[in-house]
């Protein structure tokens, strides 16, 4: 990245006040800038995440990094957390629908609509929303995650908190519902073919038994991929909460990339790749309980 | 695993025909699959309609007139904040921004190819340490990656321009592929005929181009396509975002400029939804190609009217013999 973001610092700290040599000095080694190799910082970085010390931020020096994404967190957690539930469900409900009236009218189309909507680039549609939305029709507010005029506990700020959310989510909801679509339509479209289902066919068991039987097995590897998708949902998420100006993760990732505040960076980069750790393993113990057949393996 | 193998087996059996099948064969089946051909027909007319826009626009896109100026018989979609025609401005971008993606997405599918074939064919410790790394890279988020990466080679590297992007896409990309074409080599390398085929003597390498590749052709297309549908949304994503170099021609760039100069706030939609569309039309042209190759990869997708069309063709040339034996008796 250009140029050296703690010189920045210094420089406007030096239009109040003057700097001795020393305090500049201490001011760099407070900031992880030392003139060792980028590697010996980088080992520093990581020895000091194992005390709890992430770093201080520089474009709102002097706050830790970590109290800046502790506050913008509980955002991005409402939003992607809610965003990837539905969008699973919903996704994986039509692909079952789909699959089970293959060929048919109604199959060719939800198809088509998924896949389009699925092609859909995030952060259009998040414009194509606001656009629509909020600044013609002025039926949703533009940016922000809640009201600044209202205090946080009356009734009206959490109404403000749900019509913010709304556009945001459901750009997230309709650009990533199509892969759970997809992938569900294909796996129970292979079930189906699978011996036991043919001969609950021909045994005459009901339609609806049948789709329950095929469900269990088919959404299996969609499992799998829920915990992988959170990965993606974040990719997604930092271009709509951009757009929406919502004041999640995404957000701040973006301000600390234009403001070369890189101690914000790792502290976010960390945590989403915790998450996404944990959320993986997590589901690799769920899907041991799961499905049966590989507890015997 | 399972439904793996017997993937495997299916293409198997459908591929032994094709290699005797001649060129015709190839066309009746591309012809057959609505999926593959319909997505064709949208990319070749997007790639008509772009080169036409890239040779022939309606103004020097860097002509400039008065800015902001409402659609008119003169200005079809107006004029942007720059003054620039915005008609022209977008007709010449389709063309760059194809083919970032598809330099990217070529060049993530040959690592993908090279990593998932080799992983795949040979067991051992090797492919269980490229199969953790690919799972790592799995793992990483690809747009926080690519906006640091693509940001790093823009400070050291300015110079690299649409390389830069090519360089990102490669990265956040591969593992994707990798993956899908190592579990199908994997599959494959376990089979029969591969293992009658290293008794021969014959040497990896050669079973490796020879043998497993072939019959990887319609997921390797499959790989493809979906590789090119990321690769366009994560370069417009990235230009979007102003990470790029400002210089590059590309859709993204349109949208940066039309968001930075409040387009959505003074309500012009000719300057954001075309370049949009356009993205999106793109997406779904390489998605139905990927629908139709992957029910050419595995074809218990394909659908009940399909299936019956595929039963009464069968039928047909037996009713043409029983036909031909009777007139021969007579």
């Amino acid at each position: 990245m250009p140029g050296n973001p703690v010189d920045a610092v210094i420089g406007t700290l030096q239009q109040s006040t003057t700097l001795t040599p020393q305090q500049i000095l201490s001011l760099k080694a407070s900031l992880g800038y030392t003139n060792g190799p980028i590697t010996t910082q980088f080992f520093q970085f990581v020895a000091n995440v194992f005390s709890g010390n992430f770093g201080t931020s520089i474009q709102y020096y002097p706050t830790p990094a970590i109290n800046i994404i502790m506050q913008s967190i509980v955002w991005t957690v409402l939003l992607f957390g809610i965003a990837l539930i539905l969008s699973f469900l919903i996704g994986n409900y039509l692909g079952l629908r789909s699959a089970h009236k293959r060929g048919s009218a109604s199959d060719s189309f939800t198809s088509v609509i998924s896949l389009f909507l699925y092609s859909f680039p995030y952060f259009w549609m998040a414009l194509l929303f606001l656009f629509f939305l909020s600044i013609e029709f002025h039926i949703f507010p533009e940016a922000g995650a809640y009201n600044h005029l209202l205090s946080p506990s009356s009734p009206s700020y959490y109404l403000s908190v749900v019509t913010h959310i709304i556009l945001p989510l459901a750009t997230l909801i309709i650009a990533s519902y199509g892969a759970w679509y997809l992938g569900m339509r294909n796996n129970t479209i292979a079930t189906l073919n699978d011996d036991y289902l043919k001969y609950a066919e021909m045994a005459g068991l009901r339609k609806s038994t049948i789709v329950d039987y095929s469900k269990k097995n088919a959404i299996l590897p969609n499992l799998t991929g829920f915990a992988l998708s959170l990965g993606n949902i974040i990719s997604g998420g930092i271009l709509v909460e951009m757009v929406f100006s919502y004041p999640g993760l995404g957000f701040d990732i973006y301000n600390a990339v234009i403001n070369e505040d890189f101690p914000v960076l790792e502290t976010s980069f960390l945590l989403i790749i915790i998450s996404v750790l944990v959320a993986n393993f997590i589901m690799d113990l769920l899907y041991y309980r799961l499905d049966p057949r590989i507890r015997e393996g | 695993m399972d439904s793996n193998i017997d993937n495997g087996e299916i293409i198997q059996t459908i591929h032994a025909p094709a290699k005797q099948g001649s060129s015709t064969n190839f066309l009746t089946k591309f012809l057959s699959n609505r999926y593959l051909f319909s997505g064709s027909v949208i990319i070749i007319a997007v790639v008509i309609f772009a080169l036409y826009g890239y040779f022939f626009p309606p103004y020097n896109p860097s002509a400039t007139f008065a800015s902001n100026l409402q659609p008119s018989s003169a200005h079809l979609l107006g004029t942007n904040y720059f003054g620039n025609d915005i008609l022209s401005d977008f007709m010449v971008s389709i063309i760059p921004t194809l083919e970032i993606a598809l330099i990217g997405a070529a060049l993530a599918l040959l690592v993908a190819v090279v990593v998932g074939l080799f992983g795949g064919y040979f067991s051992g410790m090797k492919n269980e340490l490229l199969a953790f790394f690919i799972n790592v890279f799995l793992l990483i988020p690809g747009l926080p990656l690519a906006i640091v990466i693509s940001s790093g080679l823009e400070a050291s590297h300015s110079n690299l321009g649409v390389l830069s992007l090519a360089i990102v896409i490669i990265v956040t990309g591969w593992a994707f592929g990798a993956r899908t074409i190592r579990a199908q080599a994997m599959s494959i390398a376990g089979r029969d005929y591969i293992r009658f085929i290293k008794h021969t003597g014959e040497s990896d390498f050669r079973i490796i181009f020879r043998e497993v590749l072939p019959s990887l052709l319609s997921y390797i297309g499959y790989v493809f396509t979906n590789l090119i549908i990321f690769a366009i949304l994560l370069e417009t994503s990235l230009l979007f975002l102003g990470l790029g170099n400002e210089s590059i021609i590309s859709l993204g760039s349109i949208l940066y400029f039309a968001n930075n100069y409040d387009a959505i706030l003074l309500g012009e939609w000719w300057w954001f939804i075309p370049p949009g569309l356009t993205i999106a039309i793109i997406g779904v042209g390489f998605g139905l190609m990927s629908l139709g190759l992957d029910t050419i990869a595995n074809p218990t997708l394909r659908t009940y009217k399909n299936a019956k069309k595929f039963e009464r063709e069968k039928r047909q040339p037996e009713k043409n013999h029983l036909h031909e034996s009777s007139n021969e008796e007579s």
